[in-house]
């Protein structure tokens, strides 16, 4: 069994705000196996940038507070290192892609030069063999080397987005951390991007969280998925186990939202309700008022992580429903 | 035990202005520029009052009441900043020249605001020719340096405490008409205006009570700032002898006059210029306070 | 005109002129749509579809063309008449962010088509307000909402805002540019049955506009592809899912990431990139990118071919096309 090369343990980041504390995350783990491919679903506000942002250190400054946890890279915690350890590790060992390809690139840079300038922050290579790694990389991201002149402006959002993976990859490093890359992106272009990280994964053997809503994305690209709803993680398991099984009311709710082409829906079922406000999180199950098995019980206690075997043995749901089952965590 | 909140009960109802608001208040240096604008203002006002309820008596008797045996004394018990040249007290001397600098700033500043505003505003919504035409005008406004300009216009008509306003007012009305126009074309495009005109309202009113509402924050801002280059123009001008003429204690003509007695009496220099960095200081501060606040980008 | 329709598009079209030459962003487009049915209009980035939906609102002047309501060209119709066929035909906006003025709470928002157009005046405040808390209602949104700013809500709050608006003038036909598009998936799915319980209720007619074929399938009557400004096909749900015929409509329908693990995607890839809009030559406008074309394909351009009954397809090789998606 492969070992996990990004481990991440109950780690809670909470914003300090005006208005009052917004628990962003709250006590979460999730660890990336060495080569696979983890996927991150959840909405908007349940947390999934901000984790992201907190392995990479890039926690907005003065209210961005990391209140307890480990990100563990190789053994190594990299919220004990300090600024200079940390721009080390990034980039030439974990990697970040952000959702709009439109804003990630300088736009007064060549494209050459942004992906040369990540290269050059790592490794000791002359300008001229920098600029001969980066025309490679380009070509590997299937754009024509030429092309290196060229401004941000002058590509499409889907080439765009192949250039900023291009830079992410440009050093090797082993975790690639992308947070919803094709969001922003059409279908067909969405399908020839996710396609290069797979060619290129497969290439370098690189690790990825994928951090995405949707559902099909995942199933198509991740070999194991955790699920995060207000700050926390409710289901985690390999792919299979989570869309065969499906076993915590928040997934099922969101496979129920969806309409799949492959059906014939006449309607949606919705999950009533909106996610708890980050400030006031409820005392029990965060998932409690939206939730149609809720009981009593679900208001007051906080349900931990129950584990429930399947296909590695991985397989856990934060929900009551699942406690005879399995064993608490 | 608290019911959990969910987005829905969170909703706090407060307007855009009141948000802005409560992000000023937590910068303490913009309260503090607030503070002392308001405190200049304040006596703007009480010293216009005073003189216009007991017909100057007051003005006589503490700004121009000479005094040739206490001319250029320093601080002093009797006199707290000390005399000038003619021995009139210097503090009562800059307390009523307040009012000439936030006065012609203020004024200044809101016909340009209004002027420029309203070319900017046409020039925005309906692009085109007129577009070209009114900004070509403003540009070439833009390339005489507003002292210069300011200096011509007085020159030409005379100086007087109007016409002065008029020259200053001159020279800042293309950064208005600049500053609305990109306001007024970014908001165009914005699809609640188009949701105005899918219902069928006039131009008219897609400008006055969508775009124009919207644009307003940049103006505030720079209309701050816009005063405190006005005052330092006014100060500029009166120095050159072309603003407001002496016996009237404006702050630039104090200064203009006192440059010959630097050697000895210093203070005639010194406060009246402290009294101009003050009031410069604090405008500049709640203008980025202002700013701040009202920059939507810099809401999280 | 059949009795039935209430939309008709004849060879409706838009170019804009750029300094680098014209740009056919609608180029020659027809459909009707018929009473309390849906059209839904998929296509992805530039393909026109945004374009299409404001130039029937007139909200963009068309090049050329008719637009056909209730038996009326209205792009024949003056300023007045204009005004007034507004109250029957409406838009929603994509982004819930942008479609309302922030400084215009909620009661203000919903409450101005009803004042610019005469239904109220501005002093007949209870009868405002009234009808105000009857939208909200009809929408889902809590009466303790009226008086909130869109910045204090979230998207899908702030898209029924969008919605009640564009209700509040009891319209019959409303133009829907991806209203779904920048909302979260379980408010996607609320505000998407939202939509069709008003469709029954108020008896509507929607042209949908999206680049999510999913969403579409089970919502539209009719569903017509656009690709750089024209239609490649039109066809009824089932028709285009099991049978799409156009190379562009199978590409896209096997882009479509299927939340089955289990399923792998066999993707049509499509040669190259998108190609410009401005000065299109002769000749289908796909051909570049086409795994299937010919000659022929770049000299003229295709015409629409029925393929069976109620599907046609734009393409010089219809029919011959192998059904390799099922």
């Amino acid at each position: 069994m492969a070992n996990n090369v990004l481990e991440i343990k109950d780690l809670s980041i909470h914003y300090e705000m005006r208005e009052g504390v917004v628990k962003a995350l709250n006590g979460v783990d999730l660890a990336l196996k060495e080569g696979a491919s983890h996927g991150l679903v959840g909405e908007t506000g349940a947390g999934k940038t901000t984790l992201a942002k907190g392995v990479m250190g890039l926690m907005p400054k003065p209210y961005g507070k990391i209140k307890s946890g480990q990100v563990l890279y190789d053994g190594q915690d990299l919220l004990q290192l300090n600024k200079q350890e940390m721009r080390r590790i990034r980039g030439q060992h974990i990697s970040m892609i952000f959702q709009d390809p439109m804003t990630s690139l300088n736009p007064v840079m060549t494209v050459g030069d942004q992906i040369m300038e990540s290269i050059r922050n790592h490794e000791k290579l002359s300008r001229r063999d920098a600029a001969k790694k980066a025309k490679e990389i380009l070509e590997l991201v299937g754009i024509p080397y030429v092309r290196a002149e060229e401004y941000p402006h002058q590509f499409s959002g889907g080439m765009k987005q192949r250039v900023v993976i291009a830079i992410a990859l440009a050093c090797n490093p082993r975790v690639l951390i992308a947070d919803e890359p094709t969001t922003a992106l059409d279908v067909t272009i969405q399908a020839q991007v996710l396609e290069t990280i797979r060619d290129l994964r497969q290439k370098f053997h690189t690790s990825m969280l994928l951090i995405t809503h949707d559902l099909g994305v995942i199933a198509q690209n991740c070999e194991y998925v955790s699920v995060i709803y207000a700050g926390e993680i409710v289901e985690t398991g390999t792919v299979h186990d989570i869309f065969g099984r499906k076993l915590h009311p928040y997934t099922q709710g969101l496979f129920s939202s969806i309409p799949n082409i492959n059906e014939t829906v006449t309607r949606l079922i919705p999950i009533n309700g909106l996610m708890p406000d980050p400030t006031a999180l409820p005392e029990g199950c965060a998932f409690c008022e939206r939730c149609k098995y809720a009981e009593e019980r679900c208001s007051r206690e906080h349900p931990s992580l129950y584990a429930m075997g399947g296909e590695e043995n991985i397989h856990q749901v934060r929900c009551f429903r699942y406690e005879q089952n399995g064993e608490g965590r | 035990m608290a019911k959990p909140r969910s987005a829905e009960q969170a909703t706090k109802q407060r307007s855009l202005m009141q948000e802005a608001w409560l992000q000023f208040k937590s910068n303490r240096l913009a309260i503090c520029g607030l503070i002392v604008i308001g405190l200049l203002l304040l006596i703007s006002i009480a010293t216009t009052v005073i003189d216009l309820a007991d017909g100057g008596t007051l003005y006589k008797q503490l700004v121009t009441k000479q005094n040739l045996l206490e001319k250029l004394d320093g601080p002093s018990a009797a006199h707290i900043l000390g005399c000038d040249e003619y021995g009139r007290d210097l503090f009562f001397r800059i307390l009523w020249g307040t009012r000439y600098s936030l006065f012609a700033g203020v004024c200044t500043i809101l016909a340009a605001v209004l002027i420029g505003g309203l070319f900017g505003a046409i020039a925005g919504y309906y692009g085109g020719k007129l577009d070209n035409v009114i900004m070509r005008v403003m540009d070439m406004m833009m390339t005489v340096p507003s002292l210069v300009l300011a200096m011509a216009i007085v020159a030409a008509l005379g100086s007087s405490l109007v016409n002065l306003l008029i020259a200053l007012a001159t020279s800042q009305i293309p950064q208005f008409a600049r500053i609305v126009r990109s306001s007024v074309m970014a908001v165009k495009g914005s699809e609640y205006v188009e949701a105005a005109k899918a219902v069928g309202a006039s131009d008219a009113l897609i400008i006055a009570k969508y775009i124009i509402p919207n644009a307003l924050s940049p103006v505030i801002v720079q209309g701050t700032l816009g005063v405190a280059t006005t005052i330092l123009n006014v100060a500029g001008m009166s120095f050159l002898g072309l603003g407001i003429q002496p016996p009237a204690p404006e702050w630039g003509s104090i200064l203009s006059s006192a440059r010959v007695y630097m050697r000895e009496a210093w203070h005639i220099s010194v406060f009246p210029g402290l009294a101009i960095v003050i009031c410069i200081l604090s405008l500049n501060l709640l203008g980025d306070g202002l700013r701040d606040a009202l920059d939507p980008k810099q809401k999280r | 005109m059949e009795g039935n329709e209430l939309l008709r598009v004849n060879h409706l079209k838009k170019y804009f002129q750029t300094p680098h030459g014209t740009l056919s962003a609608v180029d020659d487009v027809t459909f009707g749509i018929n009473k309390r049915e849906t059209l839904g209009v998929v296509g992805e980035s530039g393909c026109g579809k945004s374009t299409l939906g404001r130039c029937i609102l007139r909200l963009h002047e068309p090049t050329a063309g008719e637009v056909v309501f209730e038996g009326k060209n209205i792009l024949a119709c003056d300023k007045k008449e204009m005004k007034s066929l507004r109250s029957k035909m409406q838009i929603i906006f994509q982004d819930p962010y942008a479609s309302l003025n922030p400084r215009m709470t909620v009661s203000q928002a919903i409450a101005a088509p009803l004042i610019i157009q005469g239904v109220y005046s501005a002093k007949e405040k209870e009868k405002i307000q009234k009808k105000v808390a009857e939208m909200m209602d009809v929408v889902g949104l809590a009466s303790r909402l009226v008086n909130s700013y869109p910045h204090e809500l979230d998207g899908g709050r702030r898209q029924r805002i969008g919605i009640a608006r564009a209700l509040s003038l009891d319209p019959k036909f409303i133009v829907c540019d991806e209203p779904v598009s920048a909302l979260d998936v379980s408010i996607q799915a609320q505000v998407l049955n939202l939509m069709q319980d008003l469709q029954q209720q108020m008896g509507l007619t929607y042209l949908f506009i999206t680049h999510n074929l999913s969403v579409v399938k089970h919502l539209s009557n009719q569903i017509v592809v656009m690709y750089l400004g024209q239609l490649v096909e039109k066809a009824s749900p089932d028709q285009l899912f099991h049978n799409p015929c156009h190379p562009y409509t199978q590409a896209l329908l096997s882009a479509i990431p299927i939340p089955d693990p289990d399923i792998p995607m066999r993707r049509m890839v499509l040669k190259g990139e998108l190609t410009s809009p401005i000065n299109v030559g002769p000749g289908c406008r796909f051909a570049k990118r086409c795994n299937y074309a010919k000659p022929e394909c770049n000299e003229a351009s295709p015409e629409m071919v029925e393929v069976e009954p109620g599907h046609v397809v734009a393409c010089h090789m219809a029919g011959a096309v192998n059904k390799t998606h099922e």
